[in-house]
């Protein structure tokens, strides 16, 4: 155990520790598990992956029964990478309103809670530069949506992969790159729109109730919005990019429409549901907007303390 | 020597009237005291100083460095402890005073063993792995003076730093920034209002008010300031005030002894003596004019006095 000098000591040590924005992400990082909020949304998120994946598992063994007498066109649509795109679509469908909820619990108090706690003195009085104490918050929300964006599909797709038949693991996980292409540009495109956002807003007041209120409008009245508005003539192709939770998952939602949607109902159909999805680069490119937006704001924050006392 | 000097230095809020108008002093080492009324720019100055404020006119220097070249330097050597109530969201003493000192550069551990010393340091040992938030007020001060001290700097700046502490928790806040100025060769500069505070510690103070410098005195000379003399009269003041302005000596009125003074059918009056005047002249004036004096004592000053004084009469000195 060690034993802390009393009184005051000159410090003669080391001086070139961690960079600053490491320190911050570090600690807003390790600050965001311990919200009782946080705990419970992971806790559910966790159950949802766990029973989706056993799912998927007894899903695929039905599936490859009945491949068996299928011919062949039938059975790429009917086999594991789209049975897996399928599931995926719809697991991250399903965990899009964890995702942004925990997004809104973790991104709210970023920089809002410095504020309402007036720790930005004590902060920016230190040897950092403003856009170390953005960088360093900005990560925080990315790392957690590591866990809840990224993660889950790579590991389903890992896990599908094994499932296949002695010897075709490897050819089927190197043939079906496209579900990781989708899957991390799903992550890409939360990562940038909802990193923004939160910045955004959480630069804006020290109140984190308000930016919890406007969050969710954002998160869930664009969803509504993008979801009733997107098949309509004239707004339709520009409201359908109005929900977060649609742009970032749209990627994921084309592959999993390309992949099974012909064979239910007809190319038509399917050609149709995928105009109302959103493209994958123009909702990126929307996240990236809004990205640069929270970090000119939240820049704009961390230059004076001007505006807290 | 200086270990701040400032040049000129004017800030404004937005469009309202300048917070610091064309402030120009110099900051000698050692405890120096920022003395001014509310609203008279020391908070202000302070977040100039320390680049957190920075659209201001003027040239900031700190530790001889430059103030908008050299801010991240300058931030290495200056510890700040704010007046506003600031803790760090979530976090207990110790891991928000480690956190900070990581901040300033420190390696993890260092900055954990730091503080540890610090906290304890400031009297907060007991309560290292309590949350800050549920600190009482005086708890606070002491935190925030722990996280300005982390990374040992060689200039502190105290904002209002023994504010909501109880007498006892004062007069330990004051020894602890007194040791720090004479053993351990800090210096300090130290804003307030509370003026018998900074009279204990401060070695020189300067005086601001309305965003305008009114002087930099040394403690010594301003309280040992013999040249003021409180005199009671009866008789005719305007004939003694007369006979007074003939050998240069200023009459004002004692606006504290007024009542009490009229009450024994006398008036009250404050005489400025020039150099080599005395009390002698006094008496010899007052026998000039008929008027007889009751009572005639050397003004006994604090720093309180002092600084109402001078803000009586701005630009004295």
């Amino acid at each position: 155990m060690a034993v802390y000098a009393r009184g005051y000591r000159p410090y003669h040590g080391e001086r070139r520790g961690a960079p600053a924005w490491y320190v911050i992400y570090r600690e807003g990082y390790g600050m965001a598990f311990r919200g009782i909020g946080f705990r419970i949304v992971g806790l559910m998120f966790i159950v949802w992956f766990v029973v989706w994946g056993a799912g998927l598992y007894f899903t695929l063994g039905v599936e490859e029964q009945a491949m068996r007498a299928a011919p062949r066109g039938m059975r790429d649509m009917l086999g594991a990478a789209a049975q897996l795109k399928q599931a995926l679509s719809i697991f991250y469908g399903g965990v899009a309103v964890l995702t942004g909820l925990l997004a809104i619990l973790v991104g709210s108090g970023l920089i809002a809670d410095d504020l309402r706690t007036r720790a930005l003195p004590l902060i920016l009085v230190r040897p950092i530069r403003g856009w170390e104490y953005v960088l360093g918050k900005a990560l925080v929300l990315p790392r957690i949506l590591v866990w809840t964006c990224l993660v889950p599909g790579c590991v389903y797709y890992v896990l599908v992969g094994l499932w296949q038949p002695p010897g075709e693991s490897l050819p089927w996980l190197l043939g079906n790159l496209d579900i990781v292409e989708a899957v991390v540009i799903h992550f890409a495109t939360a990562a940038v729109s909802y990193t923004g956002l939160m910045l955004l807003l959480s630069a804006r007041t020290d109140r984190r109730s308000g930016v919890i209120a406007v969050a969710s409008a954002v998160f869930f009245a664009g969803t509504v919005l993008a979801l009733m508005l997107a098949p309509l003539d004239g707004i339709g192709p520009i409201m359908k990019y109005a929900g977060l939770p649609e742009n970032s998952i749209a990627a994921i939602a084309r592959e999993a429409v390309e992949a099974v949607a012909p064979m239910r109902r007809g190319a038509r159909h399917a050609e149709k549901v995928l105009s109302f999805i959103p493209e994958p680069g123009k909702a990126f490119a929307l996240g990236v907007a809004l990205l640069a937006a929270g970090l000119f704001s939240a820049l704009r924050r961390a230059r004076s303390v001007e505006v807290t006392e | 020597m200086s270990v701040v000097s400032l040049v000129n230095l004017t800030k404004s809020y937005g469009g309202r009237p300048p917070a610091l108008r064309d402030v120009t002093l110099e900051v000698p080492p050692g405890v120096t005291g920022l003395l001014g009324p509310n609203g008279a720019g020391k908070s202000t100055l302070l977040q100039c100083v320390l680049g957190l404020l920075p659209d201001y006119d003027g040239e900031v220097t700190v530790l001889g460095l430059d103030a908008r070249r050299d801010r991240q330097a300058i931030r290495r050597r200056v510890g700040f402890m704010p007046e506003s109530d600031a803790y760090l969201p979530g976090m207990t003493g110790i891991r928000a005073v480690r956190y900070l000192g990581q901040l300033s550069g420190m390696p993890r551990s260092e900055a954990l063993r730091r503080a540890h010393e610090m906290l304890y340091h400031v009297g907060l040992g007991e309560a290292i792995y309590r949350q800050v938030k549920e600190y009482s007020t005086g708890m606070r001060q002491r935190f925030k003076l722990a996280t300005a001290l982390v990374h040992d700097p060689d200039l502190v700046f105290l904002d209002e730093p023994l504010s909501g502490l109880d007498p006892a928790g004062r007069t330990e806040l004051l020894e602890l920034i007194r040791d720090l100025a004479t053993v351990h060769g800090k210096h300090i500069l130290w804003s307030s209002h509370i003026l018998p505070d900074v009279e204990k510690v401060a070695d020189h103070v300067i005086v601001l008010d309305k965003g305008k410098f009114h002087g930099r005195f040394r403690m010594e000379e301003l309280l040992s300031d013999a040249s003021r003399v409180r005199v009671e009269l009866e008789g005719d003041a305007d004939a003694f005030r007369a006979g007074l302005a003939d050998v240069g000596i200023t009459l004002g009125p004692d606006a504290v002894h007024e009542a009490e003074a009229r009450a024994a059918g006398r008036s009250a009056w404050i005489a400025e003596l020039p150099p080599g005047r005395t009390g002698a002249d006094l008496l010899r004036t007052a026998h000039g004019a008929g008027v007889r004096i009751r009572r005639m004592l050397p003004v006994a000053e604090n720093l309180q006095d002092v600084f109402l004084r001078l803000l009586g009469t701005p630009g004295s000195r």
